[in-house]
Parts: C-alpha cells; sequence; structure tokens
C-alpha cells in the first residue's frame, strides 16, 4: 500500500493535472485548428478533394507551431519546480523518492500532451468523410500522423524534462531547449561552412534540405516539404527514451540547492563556455570572412571578437553577473580561445592532407568530374535511395550511377585532380564568381574500400585544357553530365524551343531517330564544342514517359550548330525551318562595341542594356534593318558577356521580345564592321 | 532521536555547515540560535532530508532521512516562507498532503481549523506573510510528524498567534511526544519555548545545553572586596567566564555550583556580595565569551 502510493504517486499527479491543464487545452484548440478545422477552410469549394500520401502535407506547419511550443512550455512549468528554491525546498522535502517525483512529472506530461494529439488524430478520423473535406486520405493516414506527432511531442517534453534538471534557470532553461534543438543543423552548417571557406576543394554541400532536417525545429517548419519517414520517427523515439533515463540519472546527482544556479552540474561548465565560444567563433568567423573575402587579417579578427564575445556572454551567464573581470580570468580566456582556435584550424591545416590528397589509381572503383553531382545525384529528391516521396517526385537522375568504372576515364580525372592541387587555381577567391571561362567542377571518386571521396574546384579553362580535354571528352563525362541515360527512358515527347518558336516531336519512330541522333552527337562533342559560348539554335526539352502526373526535375539539350547530323535531321523532316529564329523573325539589330572599362552610371557589368545605353549616348551604335547583316549577326551571336573588345548586339524580334548577344570581333563580318561609325 | 555525526554542507567553495555533530533528543524542542548565514537553515534543510550532506550522515531513530521516504513520510519540514502550489487553497493543500504522508490525520486538521481564523477555500497566495504561516502550521501538524522541523515560525505572527502556536507545539510534545527543532536569531522569542539549546556560527556548533542547566549553572556575582588581593586567590579557585571592574566592585560571571561559589566568597567577608540570576541573553554572550568568540557579530 504505500510503496504503491509512492511510486505513482497520484496526488502529485493530480495536483499537476489541476495546475497545469490549461496546457492541454491550448494544444488542443491549436492542434483541432490546424488539422480538422485547416481541411474545411480555404481553398476553392468548387475544386474536387485533393488526395494527399501524409495528413503533414494537408497542413503541418500550423499543427507544428503548437507541437514545437506546448512540450516545451509544458516541461517548463512541470520542471519549474527544480528551478524555484522554495518549490525545490518544499518538493524535496516531501516524502518521495526522487525517481517518484520525476516519473510523476513525466507522467503528467505524458497525459496532458498526449491527450490533446489523439483527441485530433480522432477528430481528423472523423471528419474524413465529410462533405466539404478539401483532401482525401486514409484511415492509416490519421493513425500515422497521430503516432508522428505523438513521438515528436513526447521528443520535445523528453528534452526539456532533461535540459530542466540540467539547469537552473527557467528563462535559461527556455532558451537552451531551443538552441540545442536548432544546434544540430546549425553547427554543422557553420562547421561544413567554415571547412568550405578554408579547405581548397571542400565541396559546396549547402542548401540541401537533408542538413535542416538534422535540427528537429527546422525539420518541423519544412514539414509540409518534407514530411517526417518512419525511420526518422524512430531515432526520435529511441532519443526519447535515451533522454528520460538521463534525466533519471541526472537528478539522482542533481543537488538541491542548485535552483537559481546557471547550470546545476558544474562540470558542464566547460562544455556550456567551449560550445558558447566555438559557435560564436564559427558564426563571426565566418561572417568576417565571408565580408572580406580572401583577407585574413579580417576572418583572424572575426574569430577573436567571437571567442572574446563568446566567452564574455557564457561566463556572465553562468555567474548570473556582469561583473566578471578578475585576475584569473584572461589565463582563462587563453586557455579555451587555445583549445578552440587548435579545434578550428587543425581540421582545415595541412596536417590532414585533405587538399593534396588523390586517391591512388589502383583503388579507385569509380570516378565522377562535372557539375551536376550534389544537386543532380546526391540531392536526395532527385537520388534513387533516399527519396521519400518516390511517387510525388522523381527526376532522370534517379537510378543513374554518377560513377565511371572506365580506367582510361578514371585516369584522365585523377590528372586533371593532381594539376589542379599543385597548382591551386581560385584558391582563397570566391567559389562563386561568375564567368564562362571557369567551370566548378566536382570531382568524387568510388573508392574500392566502399568509401566517396568528394572534391569541388572553381577551375578556370585557360591553362587546364589538356587536362580538361581529356577528362570532359571521355564518354564516362558525357554520360554523367548530359545524363544520357535518360534517352533510354520511354519518352513521351520531345519539345524543341528557340527564343520565339518552337516545335513538338511526337512521332515516336522520329523520337527514336533523334534521341539515336543525339546521343551520338553528344559522344562526339569536343572539348571546344562543350566549352565555347555560341547560342544554341534550340533547347531541346526532354519528356519522359515517367514525368506525366508528378513532379519531376527536367533536363534540357542544346541544338548546337555543331551537331550538323542532328542538324541535317531536323531541316529534312523540317523542324529546323519551324523552330529557327530567321531574319525575317527579326524587326531590328542594334550594333555597337563595349568595354570592359566603361563607366556606367546606372547599370552593371553584366548588363548589356547598359552598355547598349552608353554606346547610344555617345553616337556609337547603330540600327541594323538590312537582312543579310541581321542574318550575319544570328550566325555570328554568342552568350553575351561584357568582354573587351566584344561587340553587344541587341535584336528586338516582331513579336515584341528582345535579347542581347556578345559578338567577337575575330568574327564580325567586314559589312557589319562597315556600318559601325 | 535525531542524530546529526560530522555533517558538511559546501555551496561553492563555502562550507555551510562545518564538520557537525549533534544529537536531539525523541520529545525535546530544540531551539538553534545564530546571527544571519551561521547556518541554521542549511543544517535544518540537511536534517530534513532535503539537501544531502558532502560528507556525514543524518539519521532519525537510526534511519537515514536523505531520499528515505520511510523516514521522511515521518518528518515535516516548515520553510521560513512557506511554499504553496500556485492557486491553491488550504482545502487543496490538505488534499496533497493527505495523499503524500501517510500519517495525514483528517481528525487533526479539522481540530486545528477550529484554532486558525482562516478560510480554508480562500486562495493562499491572496493571504498575508502571517496567515501563510498559519497554514502552514496547521498543514504541517495534521501529517502528524514524528519531527517537526520549522525555520523561523514565528517571525510573521502576532504575539496571540505566537502564543496559540507555542500552546499547540507543547501539546503535542507532552501528547505525543514529537521532536522539535526550531530555528531563530532572536533567542528572547524561543527562551519560554525550548528545552534544549544549540547556538551556531561560521557552520559550526558553539553550545549544546538543556535550557535549566544553563540557567542553573551560570551566576552573575558582585562583589566589594576588603581586600583586592582577596581577587587573586578567587580567581584561582573558580571558572570566570567574565570579569569586570567598576570602582571598587568587581563584576564576574562564574559557572558551578551557587552554594559553593557563596561560600568561597563569604570565606573573605566582603563588604558587598551579591549573586544575581543571568537572563538568557547574558548567559549565551558570556558563553561565547568564554569560548573565544566575538559577540557582537554572532547575537542581535
Amino acid at each position: 500500500m504505500t510503496s504503491r502510493r509512492f511510486f505513482f504517486n497520484r496526488g502529485m499527479i493530480r495536483q499537476n493535472l489541476r495546475q497545469h491543464s490549461w496546457i492541454a487545452i491550448i494544444y488542443l484548440l491549436g492542434l483541432l485548428f490546424g488539422l480538422p478545422l485547416q481541411m474545411f477552410l480555404g481553398g476553392n469549394p468548387d475544386t474536387p478533394p485533393q488526395p494527399v500520401d501524409n495528413l503533414f502535407r494537408a497542413s503541418g506547419d500550423l499543427t507544428m507551431v503548437f507541437t514545437l511550443t506546448m512540450p516545451v512550455a509544458a516541461g517548463l512549468l512541470l520542471f519549474h519546480f527544480l528551478q524555484h528554491k522554495g518549490a525545490a525546498d518544499a518538493m524535496h522535502s516531501l516524502p518521495l523518492r526522487r525517481r517518484h517525483l520525476l516519473t510523476a512529472q513525466l507522467f503528467s506530461g505524458f497525459v496532458l500532451l498526449l491527450v490533446p494529439v489523439w483527441l485530433t488524430a480522432l477528430a481528423a478520423g472523423l471528419v474524413r468523410t465529410w462533405d466539404g473535406n478539401r483532401f482525401l486520405y486514409s484511415g492509416a493516414d490519421v493513425w500515422a500522423w497521430g503516432a508522428a506527432v505523438s513521438i515528436l511531442t513526447l521528443f520535445l517534453f523528453a528534452v526539456t524534462a532533461f535540459v530542466g534538471i540540467c539547469i537552473g534557470l527557467t528563462v535559461l532553461h527556455g532558451i537552451i531547449v531551443y538552441i540545442l534543438l536548432l544546434l544540430p543543423a546549425v553547427l554543422s552548417q557553420l562547421a561544413l561552412s567554415h571547412l568550405r571557406t578554408y579547405l581548397y576543394g571542400f565541396p559546396d554541400q549547402s542548401g540541401f534540405r537533408h542538413i535542416d532536417n538534422w535540427s528537429p525545429i527546422l525539420h518541423m517548419v519544412n514539414v509540409n516539404g518534407s514530411p517526417f519517414t518512419w525511420s526518422e520517427l524512430g531515432i526520435y523515439a529511441v532519443l526519447t527514451v535515451v533522454f528520460i533515463l538521463l534525466s533519471y540519472l541526472l537528478y539522482r546527482k542533481r543537488q538541491t540547492e542548485t535552483a537559481g544556479q546557471a547550470l546545476a552540474f558544474t562540470y558542464f561548465n566547460p562544455l556550456f563556455k567551449g560550445g558558447f565560444m566555438l559557435c560564436a567563433m564559427l558564426i563571426s568567423g565566418t561572417y568576417f570572412a565571408g565580408m572580406r573575402s580572401g583577407q585574413t587579417g579580417w576572418a583572424l579578427a572575426g574569430y577573436a571578437l567571437g571567442a572574446v564575445i563568446g566567452y564574455t556572454i557564457s561566463e556572465m551567464v553562468i555567474r548570473k553577473s556582469w561583473y566578471i573581470l578578475n585576475r584569473k580570468l584572461p589565463a582563462r580566456f587563453a586557455g579555451y580561445a587555445l583549445v578552440l582556435g587548435l579545434l578550428l584550424y587543425l581540421p582545415v591545416s595541412p596536417v590532414t592532407g585533405y587538399e593534396t590528397r588523390v586517391p591512388a589509381a589502383d583503388k579507385i572503383a569509380g570516378v565522377y568530374a562535372g557539375d551536376n553531382y550534389y544537386w543532380g545525384y546526391v540531392n536526395p529528391q532527385n537520388a534513387a535511395a533516399s527519396s521519400t516521396e518516390p511517387d510525388a517526385f522523381s527526376s532522370p537522375f534517379r537510378g543513374v550511377d554518377p560513377f565511371s568504372s572506365d580506367p582510361a576515364y578514371a585516369l584522365a580525372v585523377r590528372k586533371l585532380h593532381e594539376t589542379l592541387v599543385q597548382v591551386r587555381p581560385g584558391d582563397g577567391e570566391n567559389r562563386y564568381k561568375y564567368s564562362q571561362k571557369t567551370r566548378l567542377y566536382t570531382i568524387a571518386y568510388k573508392l574500392n574500400n566502399g568509401r566517396t571521396m568528394t572534391r569541388q574546384y572553381l577551375m578556370p579553362l585557360a591553362g587546364f585544357e589538356p587536362e580538361l580535354k581529356a577528362v570532359m571528352e571521355s564518354e564516362g563525362f558525357k554520360r554523367a553530365e548530359y545524363v544520357l541515360p535518360q534517352l533510354d527512358k520511354p519518352l513521351a515527347s520531345i519539345q524543341l524551343n528557340s527564343s520565339i518558336r518552337e516545335a513538338v516531336i511526337s512521332d515516336p519512330a522520329e523520337i527514336n531517330e533523334f534521341k539515336a541522333l543525339l546521343k551520338k552527337e553528344i559522344l562526339n562533342l569536343s572539348f571546344k564544342d562543350q566549352t565555347d559560348d555560341t547560342v544554341p539554335l534550340a533547347s531541346i526539352q526532354i519528356i519522359p514517359e515517367e514525368s506525366i502526373g508528378r513532379s519531376y526535375s527536367f533536363m534540357n539539350y542544346d541544338w548546337k550548330p555543331s551537331y550538323h547530323e542532328l542538324g541535317a535531321w531536323l531541316e529534312r523532316k523540317g523542324y529546323a525551318d519551324r523552330v529557327k529564329v530567321k531574319a525575317d523573325d527579326v524587326l531590328t539589330a542594334e550594333l555597337a562595341a563595349q568595354s570592359r572599362d566603361e563607366i556606367l552610371p546606372n547599370g552593371h557589368l553584366f548588363d548589356p542594356a547598359a552598355h547598349l545605353k552608353f554606346a547610344q549616348e555617345q553616337d556609337r551604335s547603330v540600327i541594323i534593318k538590312d537582312k543579310a547583316r541581321i542574318n550575319d549577326i544570328l550566325e555570328i551571336r554568342r552568350n553575351y558577356a561584357p568582354d573587351e573588345g566584344t561587340y553587344v548586339a541587341f535584336l528586338k524580334y516582331k513579336n515584341g521580345n528582345g535579347e542581347y548577344f556578345r559578338i567577337d570581333a575575330s568574327e564580325m563580318t567586314p559589312e557589319l564592321k562597315a556600318l559601325l561609325p | 532521536m535525531i542524530e546529526i555525526r560530522e555533517v558538511s554542507k559546501i555551496f561553492q567553495d563555502r562550507k555551510a555547515v562545518n564538520g557537525l555533530s549533534l544529537t536531539i533528543h525523541k520529545g525535546n524542542i530544540f531551539g538553534l540560535l545564530g546571527s544571519n548565514g551561521a547556518g541554521k537553515t542549511t543544517l535544518l534543510k540537511t536534517i530534513a532530508g532535503i539537501y544531502e550532506p558532502e560528507s556525514g550522515e543524518v539519521r532519525i531513530d537510526g534511519k537515514p532521512v536523505f531520499e528515505n521516504p520511510d523516514t521522511k513520510g515521518r518528518v515535516v519540514f516548515m520553510p521560513d516562507f512557506p511554499y504553496f502550489f500556485p492557486q491553491a487553497s488550504i482545502v487543496q493543500m490538505a488534499d496533497f498532503y493527505k495523499s503524500v504522508y501517510p500519517g495525514w490525520s483528517e481528525e487533526r486538521f479539522k481540530e486545528l481549523g477550529e484554532l486558525f481564523p482562516l478560510n480554508p477555500r480562500r486562495k493562499l497566495n491572496r493571504l498575508s506573510k502571517g496567515m501563510r504561516q498559519q497554514a502552514a502550521f496547521w498543514l504541517a501538524l495534521s501529517c502528524m510528524p514524528d519531527v517537526l522541523i520549522m525555520d523561523e515560525p514565528l517571525d510573521g505572527l502576532d504575539p496571540v498567534m505566537r502564543r496559540l502556536v507555542k500552546n499547540v507545539l507543547f501539546q503535542e510534545v507532552a501528547e505525543r511526544g514529537i521532536t522539535v527543532v526550531i530555528s531563530s536569531h532572536n533567542l528572547r522569542e524561543i527562551e519560554d519555548l525550548c528545552d534544549h539549546i544549540g547556538i551556531m556560527h561560521g557552520g559550526a556548533l558553539l553550545i549544546d545545553k538543556e535550557l535549566d542547566e544553563l540557567k542553573s549553572d551560570t551566576h552573575k556575582v558582585q562583589v566589594a572586596f576588603r581586600d583586592e588581593r582577596h581577587e587573586h586567590a578567587l580567581m584561582a579557585k573558580l571558572p570566570v567566564l567574565h570579569r569586570e571592574q567598576r570602582g571598587s566592585v568587581f563584576l564576574y560571571i562564574i559557572k558551578g555550583d551557587r552554594n559553593r561559589i557563596e561560600e568561597y566568597f563569604r570565606v573573605y567577608e566582603p563588604y558587598v556580595l551579591d549573586l544575581l540570576p543571568l537572563t538568557l541573553e547574558e548567559i549565551f554572550i558570556y558563553e561565547m565569551e568564554g569560548a573565544g568568540y566575538d559577540i557582537a557579530p554572532i547575537l542581535l
């Protein structure tokens, strides 16, 4: 009788429920508003109900606002007694063991938080077949939603409980909970950006949702786009159990008198200080390094500033006072700064050999080189293996192995890589400096031991022609870069678009002939064909059958002037005539010499309109209406760039649109030259 | 019986209680005195099992207190500022205590309700400090504790209530033999309540004595000798705590049996000889002076 009273103290739980039930009520109202009610609000009442594979897609973000806040609020309130001196004394004088006290608080939290979730799931299940419901979903979807939200709710509550046991101030408690929940994503983004800045060749993997999803908060905010998978929920369930077990363990050791102190366990102080400093250093250092690219002094000042700010703030929080100066402070600070400085420096130092490492030829199982590795092949939305929604989204990259095992190609890539790590082009420069004469290429090796080694370089074409030529003329390169396997898929149609006209090839026999020719042309592409900037005659859009009826990221090709065989076929079939831009389509052309050094009052260097306007004002431009001359321009036009000693050309089409091009001095016809003033 | 053995409690490098040993017998009302910061509250919270001592141990009837619900169920701690759940009324608190303390007596709760002029349905947070203290006292005694630990319990009470509380305590001790530990920085307040006194300073216990023993054991002697040389002869024979000279009149505080002291003095046939009773306050001041402590900061 007594033992039961102590183990599962009903009075304690009853008191908690009496005191904190308002949380459950708010949570319930929030969830009801966020899910079942949203199924009837908004949208066009005439549109038929929309099928959803997951209730998060119906209205995830709104419910998540409450799932993100209510469990934390419940945790803060239920564990407030640890942080309030009077309450801590009163509760710990009661004839209850700590584990019974903790059990009572946890159980109360579970009841307060789970009942609203389950009632909401019940409501969502009840209104499933009602008239006016904007969504179509199954009973299993409701179960899945209920389970997912239950796990997330319990996870957040368990984290809050655990942090509460380590922290002695309620305000800090709440702040630390949210910082911890953001930290996995923020810290890895910061670390990646740090490595990207200082490690030559470190690939840029930012901008992919999967890193954001490392933070429960960011993932929950993004839940509409990427609902939680069962394996993720499994991890959160395991973490929930771990945090609860840790709570029991640490609560046994927690001293009652730490109520009111920042951290309840002094051995967390160095961790807190170090972690806080590291984040501050990374943020400040990365900021200054980004603002003053390539200037080491600024970056170092940024790290130093971050270290000072991080140390000062963490010290102030721990001591709960802003009077922190004392004689020992500089020495302690120096100690922390040294350790963290090494922690930041060592991974990017030459010690690791990261920058110069090129795998030995006999260790390479496959190679990749090109510029669509991350966004195309690795991005989980595109890649086959890790995709969450194979039915709703696809891409031509799905199922294509980017690696080639051709030894000759591997040798060529290795050669290029070796040259790059010796010459180090673009070292310290901004990686995304726009230029048509540079390539941002990813080099990836699949090694014999099953691991993948990836590097990314901004390489200028100039100076690397022999190495690049060997790589870019290989079949392995072209297969991955132009995603040739998509041409082997059943195609619905092929669309040709120029700036003003379009044509569709839908006859299956023609599609097959076209595919074969295009593949042949691509495999025949020379280095020069791939790097020059001639204007394509049309863009070729491949529409695979699998793209019909779902989101699809299309991969297009150019109809290059050098595709003679394909060009002849298109002429023969009449498509060329229907899609090519001809002199008759052009109303007028305007031409002027341009220079990089021109001072453009209202425009940017890359703004062709500004260059042309500048020339007009100085009466250096000419307007051409002669069809023969316009034809000349169409023949020699290139993609626009403000290069020194070139010409800017503006073609005004009869349909009202216009386009800017560049003409190189070496290709200007004498007739055109004669027209210029 | 409460046994405190070599207990030390450290707060961030500061020893609040320093190797303190003390035994409080069943049925005693033990008064713990000391200035602010002497370590009284820390010692009380350690006895109540709220704090875990860094070293040493506290046992009640031979069993440890910390994390031991069996013992803690018989101990009630009343802090200087009583804590109640937010928004709770006395009835709700009683409901809660009933579920937690095995000895809770509904009958006692009703009985005590007659004594305290409080509305049990009013929210406790709206009551004054004194009324909250009364409520805490009411609830604590309804738990029928064997050990009642009170930190400055009489502070906010008016004289009538103070008398009432004292009477209830006497009654509890007499009828049920409960052990009471009371802390205070004001010894006059508990002079007529305690039968045993401990005085703390700097985390240590300076004195631990029965009040009657203290009173019968120490005497104030006013004397005018016929010859001042008699004084030296006497001083060697008697335990003198304090000595003052005002002209030809000497004032001594002397420990020992009253009759024997008088006999010693009579031998020298002084002009004047008076043996006077001491107030509790004087006893402490002189006792501690004897123990080599500066009085001023210890007692107010």
